[in-house]
């Protein structure tokens, strides 16, 4: 059960709050035609 | 302009790195931007709120222009909250652009250039306690038409939407607006009240941060 505890507490961590943009899927669902998404930026390391 | 020491950046600086992923991605946003304008203007680059990659996004894509031998100034506008110093360490200049945008210096005066690439940077110097210098004037319509007159394209690094009262006047001013959202933090409601404040005068929309 601990574990169980531990690991869906890992998954929240990991995506972070369920309101939040999450790819760029969603994001684009939520524009309007006359915007115009012009891509996304991979997960960039520091350093 | 004097020379800004070139310290090893600890931030992903890949807008001149055209054969690295993220370096393509830059090289079509500055497409996408030069099918709205070939020639020259203004970027402004803002978010809905903080932390979600304004000043970080504004400089590769300053970086992304500089590798297609464009000229082109970044230029901070995030008077409240600057972030260009953690980037390229503090300007070495007495006035910074708040100087400018508060009429004791002019553009020029203000800029330095990075050592190991020759970005031209105009940076905020000294934080400032609100951003009352970016409401539409004289000082402001200066320093946009000094900019425009030594660069081809400035992309300015700008507040965010949330912060300033100004956004929506300064993005007039400008040719193109991008809009940033990290993947995993921007809030939808948040980006859906900064779309319903500028969404009209149509912003380029980019997300940082996905996972691929």
């Amino acid at each position: 059960m601990i574990l169980g505890l531990f690991f869906g507490l890992f998954v929240v961590l990991r995506r972070g709050p369920s309101r939040a943009i999450q790819d760029g899927a969603a994001l684009q669902e939520m524009l309007p035609i006359e915007i115009d998404y012009v891509g996304s930026i991979p997960r960039m390391k520091a350093g | 302009m004097t020379p800004l020491a070139s310290a090893a950046s600890a931030y992903p600086l890949e807008g001149y790195a055209p054969n690295s992923i993220a370096g393509r991605r830059y090289a079509h946003v500055v497409e996408r931007i030069l099918e709205r304008s070939p020639q020259a203007g203004h970027v402004f680059v803002t978010s809905p709120g903080e932390g979600e990659g304004k000043t970080l996004t504004a400089t590769n894509l300053a970086l992304a222009f500089h590798a297609r031998n464009i000229s082109v100034l970044l230029a901070e506008l995030s008077l409240v909250r600057p972030k260009l110093g953690q980037i390229f360490g503090s300007s070495p200049l007495r006035p910074g652009i708040e100087d400018v945008l508060l009429g004791q210096s002019d553009l020029f005066s203000a800029i330095c250039v990075r050592g190991d690439n020759n970005l031209n940077l105009a940076m905020v110097r000294r934080p400032q306690e609100s951003d009352e210098s970016l409401a539409p004037g004289a000082h402001l319509n200066r320093l946009i038409s000094e900019a425009r007159q030594l660069y081809s394209w400035t992309i300015f690094d700008g507040p965010a939407i949330q912060s300033s009262t100004y956004v929506r006047t300064l993005i007039e001013s400008m040719t193109a607006t991008l809009m940033v959202a990290r993947a995993g933090q921007t809030d939808r409601v948040s980006f859906s009240n900064a779309l319903s404040k500028i969404g009209d005068l149509h912003p380029l929309v980019l997300l940082n941060d996905e996972h691929m």
